[in-house]
Parts: structure tokens; sequence; C-alpha cells
């Protein structure tokens, strides 16, 4: 078992089928995105940002209701955002035979052995 | 006795020297080993030389478990090509995850062109690819190898994400997962999302909400309608039937609401893969 030094997550690299498992790290889920806008990790497309902008103008015209999500955390949990250093351990494709492709995005580096 | 002095070319796998035999493999299961194999009569090119006798190969390769092309080529001389077969002599890959291709070529070491393509389909312990008389067989064609798959455990307030590995292609059968909501008051939706590495193109949410505080179970598959949490903790969400996801394409939740120490563990789901060939 390895912990993904990016995003966290835990995973066999090869499975009990002798099959060998590439991690790729999801994109960032809604209390992680709200942190990394927070922190200025990451940007939002300008297409994204104007979608935000108009829930947030929603939201100030009248506020939700107790236990209602606001408009702008509807929006923002629907956005795909992938996180900033992900790993994909897919391999590139080769674009001649017999190449030893790498993988496409080292991430933060290796995974940590648990 | 057969006479090969100065006789016309019997069949079109005379080869004049100048050509090669290719060993192509494509391969997803670890430990195989593929042996090429086969008769070649050489030409008997001087009547001074002796008979020629019909003599056999083999040329063995390990080919990588990346889903790259791993690659053989060997020079057999000027002669026939009586017959040939490729199989696994090592490991124990199933229809779907070791694709063989045998061509000639011109030339063994830089600049080969390819010339014709002798047979090609996948290759198992009990299953070869021979010819003369061979069945093409598409990287596409067959029933895929089934593979059940471990997948990652995200970290907490984290989406499950698993993406369709370089050179494969799937079909999404089934699979489960728990969600552990954390004592956060929010009503989380979890939904599975199909997408194609950006843009998603299925996304369908289990039918109610999971509460602060409560471990519940998710199920999907392909033909199952949807089931909203009942009393044994338990949801069913359905998935298309018969869609295929190529390479780079990825299943993921996206859970409305979902909070930081929200927990998603033991995800485990059923994939029919083939080799893509790209």
């Amino acid at each position: 078992m390895v912990q993904c030094r990016t995003c966290g997550a835990t995973y066999e690299p090869v499975l009990p089928d002798g099959m060998e498992y590439y991690h790729a790290c999801p994109p960032l889920s809604f209390p992680e995105l709200k942190d990394a806008l927070d922190q200025g990790a990451v940007q939002l497309t300008p297409a994204q940002q104007k979608q935000l902008d108009a829930a947030k103008a929603r939201d100030a015209a009248g506020a939700p209701k107790d236990g209602v999500p606001s408009q702008a955390d509807i929006v923002l949990g629907s956005f795909v955002v992938e996180r900033p250093d992900r790993r994909d351990e897919n391999v590139v494709p080769a674009r001649t035979r017999g190449d030893e492709p790498g993988i496409k995005a080292i991430g933060k580096g290796d995974p940590v052995p648990l | 006795m057969f006479s090969s002095l100065a006789i016309q070319a019997a069949t079109p796998l005379y080869l004049t020297g100048e050509e090669s035999i290719r060993l192509t493999a494509f391969n997803s299961a670890t430990g195989v080993t593929l042996a090429l194999r086969g008769r070649f009569l050489p030409a008997r090119v001087s009547p001074v030389e002796q008979e020629p006798v019909i003599g056999p190969f083999s040329h063995e390769l390990v080919p990588t478990t990346n889903r790259a092309a791993s690659v053989r080529t060997e020079p057999l001389g000027e002669g026939w090509l009586l017959d040939w077969s490729v199989v696994a002599i090592a490991g124990a890959p199933a229809i779907g995850q070791c694709y063989a291709m045998v061509e000639v070529v011109r030339g063994n070491k830089n600049a080969i062109q390819a010339l014709s393509v002798l047979g090609n389909g996948y290759v198992t312990i009990n299953k070869r690819l021979g010819g003369p008389d061979v069945g093409w067989m598409d990287f596409l064609d067959g029933g895929g190898a089934l593979r059940s798959i471990a997948g990652a455990t995200p970290g907490a307030g984290a989406e499950i994400s698993e993406t369709v590995p370089t050179g494969a292609r799937w079909e999404l059968l089934a699979g489960v997962w728990t969600l552990t909501t954390s004592a956060t008051v929010a009503n989380r939706t979890p939904r599975i999302q199909l997408d194609d590495g950006t843009t998603q193109y299925y996304n369908a949410s289990s039918q109610g909400v999971q509460a602060a505080g409560v471990s519940a179970i998710y199920a999907f598959g392909q033909g199952l309608g949807f089931q909203a949490i009942g009393a044994d903790s338990r949801s069913i969400i359905s998935v298309p039937t018969n869609l295929r996801m190529g390479a780079g394409h990825r299943w993921r939740t996206q859970t409305g609401l979902i909070q930081a120490g929200d927990q998603y563990s033991a995800i485990q789901y059923l994939v029919r893969e083939w080799i893509e060939g790209a």
C-alpha cells in the first residue's frame, strides 16, 4: 500500500490479480476547491468565474434559507477543477513503437510506502 | 524429396532475404513471455549447395505491461515461411490482455517498412495466433478481460476518481463504494460522473441524500434503476449499458455538499477491458 503525496489517496500499485494500478489524482472536491480558491492556489476559468459571480449575485438578492446551500456553493460544487501538482501515473502514449514512455504527471513525487 | 532449386514461389510467404518477420505485442498482464514459432524452408540458390531442409524457428518476446508496443524483429533469410504461430509460454494473459501482430517487414534495424500483416489477435496460454490459415481478431473484438479492481481510497473530503489506463478501453459494469459522513450537518448527494478526462458525458445522482454521521454503501451497475438510501443504508445508482470508455476517461464521484471530514472507502468495481492499440 502506498500514499499519494499530492492528494493523500492510498492504493495498491499492484492489484491482487497481478495487474498494475495507475493512480491519477481526482479533481478538487468542493471543500478542497473552496480552500484552494481562498489560498489562491487555483484559478477558475473566465466562464466558471462568470457563473460563480452570477450565483453570488443571486445569493445577495435573497439569502438562502437555513439548511439550504447557497447558490454560490451549488455552482462551485459543480465545477471540475484539477488539483495543482496532480499526479497521473498513466504512461504517456508512445509515439513510436518500442519506446519506453514515462508517466503523464509526476505530481509531488513518488508515493509514500505505508 | 522436395527440391527448392529454381522453383517458383509457391506461396505469398516467399522472403527474399531482405525481409524479416516482426512480432509486436500490446500487453497488460504481468509475467508474460510470447513465443513466435514456425517453420522455414531456405531457398537453394546454387546447384552446388546442399538441398535445404525445413528448419524450425522460435523467438521469444517479453512484452511490457503498460499496453505500449513491444517489438521483436528477426530475419529469416531467403526462402519460404511455411507456417508460424504466436503463443504465451509464460504468464496467464486473458483474452483482452495480450494482443499480438505478426508482419513481414523490410529491414531489421532502423527505417523498417511494414510490407504485410500475416495475422493479429489476442493470445493466451491456450489460444494461439497462427498461419497461414489465420483467424483475424481486431483490438476491440471479443468479450474483453473481466477485471475486478480495487480503487484508490481518496483522502478525507476528496472524491473517488478512477481513470482508464493509457492503451486500454473499459466497459464499466458494476461497482460499490462506502461513504462515511462526518458530524458536520449537511445533506450529501453522491453522484457518479463519467468524463473524457475533462468534460463529463454522464451524471447520475443517488435518489436521496445522506445525512451527517452516517455510513452508507452505494452500488452502481448497468441495467439497474435508482434507489435512495433505505433503512439498510444502501443506495443504487445506474450507469449506461454497453458504454465503452476510452483511455484517459474517468468515472468519479461528485458529491453535493461533501464536507472536509467525509470519507469514501471500500471502492471496488468490475470492468471489461480491451487493448486500444492506439
